[in-house]
């Protein structure tokens, strides 16, 4: 089949089928980890592949399920290098304290380098029909809004970052291709602060709530003195709980405007109708879960918000969809993904 | 003879067409592929052609074949012959709970070892392999640091200060220790009545202490006795290496498990951290109450000294930077005066 052929062919809307399973992914998550733990961190490597495999795995679309590509041997390689590296300039700042400022300077920029490089190797490990994505970026670019727009924003107090933010959703977006295409996205800024006011609002009537919550329990501590501590201690985990909850709500509506405006084109559509509440709702009780538990339940709320995100997802193919060509090598350095995550910037898009 | 088919997508090399196909294995393990519909064959690749993928709980075993097409079946459940058993054993262990609950059981032996047992030994051995000259490097730093942070020049009379000198090399001399190793400071400091002990044997007294004792100078000797011992031991040293061993193991092991990472690495850090400080202030007060008759003290002396000391504040003998926090780095006071007053008992039995 030629595009031409397909052109005429009606497009077909697919729901994302997400089979991934609670008791399934604890078990997997749970064993990994003590394979990591028992091998001093070397199975680790192995563990991110295959926590990786299980979740993209069970992501289907169009009876085609997505694959991350990525091999064990090639994190391995990828993080000794990082730890070297950092090792090596972590051991050089302790013995000639002055070279601290060089480096300073220095992770200024090599930071756009390493996020752009992390995304690359994560887009470039995930294929969907045996053709991989990719994230093609110039460092340029990468500099304007990892590092110069986050200050511009702290320097207009802010007021500028919900501006500021659809600027780099829009850059992460289009800057992803698949088989060679890049995506396409037009997003409103009115949006964006529209968005940022309703998370204000609800912010507001969950603050107080929360300080309704602390006066009553000021009440009851003064009967009984001597729980001072823990009554502090709820009053941080509900404040916490509330700041989730409101960046829950944000978060939805922003996944919602980027995903109905993002296309490949000719390709591929989609939709995200996920309700703010629930997915606020969802994140509140996944952040008590983790605390309740002291992480082990993590794999849980993995699963929840993913199921209720897939569930809330459609992606309209066009028949084009299967006359793709790879573009991408398989052969990919995951130095610059394993350097990314030591500067504790693991991103990842929508 | 070939065995069943299996039915799957045939996805073509670098492309995203994908065609209704069955596999067929025969008994050299070499795969046939056809067309599901017409039976029209589409290629054959012989095992070392063939590269398994790894193999998850619910999900297909796929095949990726040298020119890089891929097979994938419909069947979750179909599991190849040739499949490596290492596969598969990480796939039974991941799909049972008899798995999770081995790890429930392990995890916490095994981290409970490496804390209390794995790390310490192996900084200990570090460090006695190290030459001495980095405890000066180390010990010069971490002075300045403290310096600039706690320290404030001392406003003990000279003539004092003078004498605790004299006493302190005389102490030196008595223990056969080398006079040049050692660095007596006095500083006025926000910490209190206290004593540090540095890698480099520099030894900082605060004011506090020195008006404390002032009227005891046997009680100030054992403390410095005390302080000698973590220099001999080089305690800062071990608790440096321990330090970086300890943030290094666990950024290793959970680092990269999300939602494990800061919380493991946060708590379990500083519970081993005071725990190992424990250890070495034992240590400290063993080498203490052993050399005491040697330097003319007894013994008793400390424990005096932990009484003198606990009476006014109700604060924990701190040194090496950190003080009483939530988690003592201290043994209990308690504990401390019982096992001086042990140690004096002997001293008393042998004479
Ligand atoms: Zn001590």
């Amino acid at each position: 089949m030629t595009p031409t052929d397909t052109a005429a062919l009606p497009s077909k809307t697919f729901p994302v089928e997400f089979s991934g399973t609670k008791a399934g992914y604890f078990k997997l998550w749970f064993v990994n980890l003590l394979l990591s733990i028992l091998t001093l961190g070397i199975y680790s490597a192995w563990a991110k592949v295959r926590n990786n495999q299980y979740l993209y795995g069970h992501t289907q679309i169009d009876g085609h399920r997505l694959n991350y590509l990525a091999t064990p041997w090639q994190i391995l390689r990828g993080r000794i290098l990082a730890i070297l590296v950092f090792g090596g300039a972590y051991l050089l700042a302790t013995l000639v304290p002055p070279i601290m400022v060089l480096f300073v300077i220095g992770y200024i920029f090599v930071l756009p380098w390493a996020i752009g490089q992390g995304l690359r190797f994560t887009m470039r490990m995930t294929s969907y029909r045996n053709v991989r994505f990719s994230f093609e970026a110039s460092y340029g670019d990468l500099f304007v809004h990892f590092i110069l727009l986050p200050m511009v924003a702290a320097f207009t107090l802010y007021l500028t970052a919900p501006w500021i933010h659809k600027q780099i959703s829009e850059f992460l977006h289009r800057s992803v291709t698949y088989g060679g295409k890049p995506l396409k996205i037009k997003l409103s800024t009115g949006h964006f602060y529209f968005a940022v006011l309703c998370t204000l609002f609800v912010g507001l009537i969950v603050g107080l709530l929360v300080l309704a919550l602390i006066l009553l329990g000021t009440g009851l501590v003064e009967m009984s003195p001597g729980y001072g501590a823990a009554y502090t201690g709820a009053g941080f985990i509900l404040g916490y709980l509330g700041a989730t909850f409101c960046s829950g709500i944000y978060m939805a509506m922003i996944r919602n405007h980027v995903m109905n405006n993002l296309e490949a084109e000719g390709l591929a559509s989609f939709r995200s109708n996920v309700e703010p509440l629930t997915y606020a709702t969802i994140a509140a009780s996944n952040v008590l879960l983790l605390m309740l538990t002291l992480g082990l339940a993590f794999p849980i709320t993995r699963i929840r918000m993913l199921r209720y995100t897939c569930a809330h997802t459609r992606v309209t193919l066009t028949p084009a969809i299967a006359t793709m060509q790879n573009t991408v090598d398989e052969k990919y350095s995951a130095f610059g993904e394993e350097a990314a995550g030591l500067f504790d910037s693991d991103l990842s898009l929508a | 003879m070939k065995q069943q088919a299996i039915y799957g997508h045939y996805l073509l090399a670098n492309q995203s067409r994908s065609l209704d196909a069955q596999a067929r294995c025969d008994d050299e393990g070499t795969i046939w592929l056809s067309q599901r519909s017409s039976g029209e064959a589409l290629a054959h690749f012989s095992a070392s052609d063939i590269k398994h993928q790894p193999l998850i709980a619910g999900l297909p075993a796929e095949l990726v074949f040298a020119d890089g097409s891929r097979f994938v079946p419909d069947d979750v459940n179909h599991r190849w012959a040739g499949s490596s058993s290492g596969q598969r054993l990480a796939e039974w262990l991941e799909s049972h709970w008899l798995g999770v609950l081995v790890s429930v059981v392990a995890v916490p032996a095994f981290l409970w070892f490496m804390m209390f047992h794995g790390i310490p030994r192996m900084a200990y051995a570090g460090v006695e392999m190290m030459p001495r000259s980095v405890d000066e490097q180390v010990g010069q730093q971490s002075f300045k640091t403290l310096e600039y942070l706690y320290l404030e020049p001392t406003k003990l009379e000279p003539d004092y200060q003078q004498r605790l000198n004299a006493d302190f090399a005389e102490l030196l001399k008595r223990l056969n220790l080398p006079a040049e190793r050692y660095q007596l400071h006095f500083y006025s400091s926000i910490i209190g009545a206290n004593a540090l002990a540095l890698p480099d044997g520099t030894i900082i007294v605060t004011d506090a202490l020195a008006k404390l004792m002032e009227d005891e100078p046997q009680q100030l000797h054992s403390i410095l006795l005390h302080e000698i011992g973590h220099v001999e031991h080089r305690h800062g040293m071990k608790q440096l290496a321990q330090t970086t061993a300890t943030s290094f193991l666990f950024a290793m092991m959970f680092g990269d498990i999300e939602g494990m990472g800061e919380l493991v690495i946060g708590a379990g850090g500083s519970l081993l951290e005071s725990s190992f400080s424990r250890d070495m202030e034992r240590e400290a007060d063993a080498y203490a109450h052993q050399h005491a008759t040697q330097a003319g003290l007894s013994a008793q002396d400390f424990a005096d000294a932990m009484r003198t000391l606990g009476l006014p504040e109700l604060m924990l003998l701190g040194e090496d930077g950190h003080w009483s926090d939530y988690l003592s780095t201290h043994p209990g006071m308690g504990e401390r005066i019982r096992t001086a007053e042990q140690a004096a008992e002997d001293e008393n039995a042998a004479q």
